[in-house]
């Protein structure tokens, strides 16, 4: 075996052309001189290994390279903004209420949650469904990595995102509602709102993206998320005695509300960041048991 | 270089790959050949890791693939042509693979050029053909310039173009000293690019032999002799040391291996035998692996001695001058079987592999020419 023909060399000279990779690190005689059987096979592209850094920086070009992400970030900032104003046009302030210009602002995250999820279960999903997995994990085989690295990118932009629209639409809906009235929300109302529902656009979508990778199946996935986000909230109220109490307090929407509407955090029920931290523990719990499904079931 | 040992994977009660062990050395081209449903993708995948083993281990450059620090850079693999986001452009989809590995963006510009589909690079990878599907699957798997690669079923759905491609890009990648392992279901491919045969069947290794040998035992040259008196003939021809079988594809007709058809026409005049047909043919690999596979239950690793039609006949093909030299386009199958899909070759480009016979062994490598790896391409 492994009579290596010269002739065929030449004709394949990709490795060893003028500013081929790896140019840099050896200035180069032939390169692909024959190698012995038995020996691996000379190095030649210049680059590091397959670090957590590099998988981030990978992921990061996976999310903005398909117009999915880009369309569901649209539809969800579109929500976000376009609620405050549709409800600032319409709503006026009554001024023996509480100041309702964050909650009122912001109430377009409850709806806009939904693309947060979608593209939280896409993002691993279509993976899945085109195949592109075995791609992924051909190239970087070790799979949880890739887990967090998706994870990080992907919570960082619906964080950012999240932040930027919330910010917006509460400029829009504060401006709007206060047409008439002098505004008194408190700046700490301000910031509850505004860096709460971004952390919890980002953590619903952590938390869509483990059940997209405990499921694997875009529809499936997107169904069982839309199911926990609504249901309890439905639901809940016809289960008699405290288990109907219990599923409303915990259901992530009901965490959601609380970040954006100025309920009081008295009668002993969960304050605002506290439910955060809890909707913390939900994406956690949803992603590590996505990570061991991923790390043991075949490709 | 690819080492398996006892490499076993069961889905529920079907056993997939059945203790496979195998080494795939650098500067071949290793042929993983088996008819469909045989492991050929799992035995790949579980390479990879993409699949666990349920007992044995595949080692890659001597240890399990999954701890390779590079991986692009030791393995490039194209398992599936659809392992693509169709949504992604070609650009994007090869730019992701290389930063996951940290390989410069201009590596992308050069193995989309390398595999000639710059054109489209930026077109969404949805609208692709299967050939161009096909080669942004090997773009990718040249990505990290890797020692090791892996294809499978590369040529399927290609057009007659696309397959010389390949097979020519396959022997100068082993030339430059690359381990490459490729699964076909198809020996007809095989015969023209593989060095070596792994042949598995059932999940189990059937042979590990050099193509050569696979040849001098499977391929041997023969004369169908018809006549109304075959039995007698068939008698006069064992007494002159010739072997004679029933050749059961051509009722009552005898192969005879031996004796020089002029020799056996000589002899049948000598005793007043008729004949009614007399003509010489070649066994082929695709009949030869054929059987081999369709019996892979009885026949385990290297069975390959007690086949039938095993016998290593004279005019083996490493005689300069042997018939295989000849310029007979689609040897491989003589007995009617249509070349699949190779036939002529495009525009006049040498065929290696079964060009007219270089002195030697036919299947030695011969140089790509034109329509190689990097002249191929047609954008």
């Amino acid at each position: 075996m492994g009579s290596p023909n010269p002739a065929a060399q030449a004709a394949y000279p990709q490795p060893g052309m003028p500013g081929a990779p790896g140019g840099q690190q050896a200035p180069q005689a032939p390169q692909y001189a024959p190698v012995p059987p038995q020996q691996p096979h000379a190095q030649q592209v210049a680059g590091g290994g397959a670090g957590f850094g590099h998988m981030v920086q990978s992921e990061w070009t996976k999310i903005r390279t398909v117009r999915s992400t880009m369309w569901s970030l649209i539809i969800m900032a579109v929500l976000i903004v376009g609620m405050a104003m549709l409800l600032g046009a319409t709503l006026s302030h009554k001024p023996d209420k509480p100041d309702p210009s964050v909650s009122t602002s912001l109430i377009g995250v409850m709806i806009a949650q939904i693309a947060a999820a979608t593209l939280g279960v896409l993002t691993i999903s279509a993976e899945y469904t085109t195949g592109m997995i075995r791609s992924t994990l051909t190239a970087h085989p070790r799979r949880l990595s890739m887990l967090a690295a998706k994870a990080l990118v992907f919570g960082a932009v619906m964080f950012v995102v999240g932040l930027v629209t919330c910010y917006l639409a509460y400029l829009i809906g504060d401006s709007m509602l206060s047409r008439d009235v002098v505004r008194d929300s408190s700046s700490s109302d301000v910031l509850r709102g505004v860096l709460g529902s971004a952390t919890y656009l980002a953590l619903i979508g952590l938390f869509s993206l483990g059940v997209g990778t405990i499921l694997r199946h875009s529809a499936g996935a997107i169904t069982t998320v839309l199911g926990i986000m609504l249901l309890p909230m439905i639901f809940g109220g016809f289960i008699p005695g405290k288990a109907g109490e219990w599923i409303i307090e915990y259901s992530p929407m009901m965490l959601l509300i609380k970040m954006i509407a100025p309920i009081g955090d008295g009668e002993g029920s969960m304050g605002p960041w506290p439910g955060m931290v809890l909707m913390a523990c939900y994406a956690a719990g949803a992603l590590a048991v996505g990570a061991s499904l991923l790390k043991s079931r075949d490709v | 270089m690819i080492e398996a040992q006892g490499l076993t994977k069961r889905y529920g009660k079907k056993l997939a790959v059945d203790q496979l062990s195998f080494q795939v050395r650098p500067g071949t081209v290793t042929g993983f050949l088996g008819p469909n449903g045989a492991g050929k993708s799992t035995t790949m995948r579980m390479v990879l890791g993409l699949d666990a083993p349920t007992s044995g281990h595949v080692l890659v450059n001597g240890r399990p693939y999954v701890h390779s620090t590079a991986p692009l850079r030791e393995v490039g693999a194209l398992l599936d042509a659809k392992a693509v986001h169709g949504g992604r452009s070609a650009y994007n989809h090869l730019l992701c693979l290389a930063q996951s590995n940290g390989i410069p963006r201009r590596r992308v510009d050069e193995v989309l050029g390398l595999v000639g589909i710059t054109a489209v690079a930026k077109k969404r990878t949805k609208g692709f053909s299967l050939g161009m599907g096909q080669r942004l699957g090997i773009a990718s798997a040249l990505l990290g310039d890797p020692g090791i690669l892996m294809f499978d079923e590369p040529v399927n759905g290609l057009d007659p173009e696309g397959i010389l491609w390949i097979r020519n890009l396959m022997k100068a990648l082993a030339a430059e000293g690359r381990t490459v392992f490729v699964s076909s279901h198809l020996m007809s491919e095989m015969e023209v690019t593989a060095d070596h045969l792994i042949v598995i069947g059932q999940g189990r290794l059937i042979a590990d032999t050099s193509m050569r040998e696979f040849i001098e035992q499977n391929s041997t040259a023969y004369t169908l002799v018809r006549s109304p008196q075959a039995d007698k003939l068939g008698e006069l021809l064992r007494a002159k040391g010739g072997t004679v079988t029933a050749d059961a594809a051509n009722g009552g007709a005898l192969r005879v291996s031996g004796p020089e058809p002029a020799a056996i026409g000589d002899m049948a005049a000598e005793h007043g035998i008729a004949l009614h047909e007399l003509s010489p043919r070649f066994a082929s690999l695709e009949e030869a692996y054929m059987r081999l596979t369709q019996s892979s239950v009885e026949y385990r690793a290297g069975g390959l001695g007690a086949l039938p039609g095993g016998q290593g006949g004279p005019g083996g093909p490493g005689a300069p001058g042997a018939p295989w030299g000849a310029p007979q386009p689609g040897w491989g199958a003589p007995q009617g079987a249509p070349p699949q899909g190779w036939g002529p070759p495009p525009q006049g480009a040498p065929q290696p592999g079964w060009a007219p016979a270089a002195p030697g062994h036919p299947y030695q490598q011969q140089a790509p020419v034109a329509g190689g790896p990097v002249n191929g391409s047609e954008a």
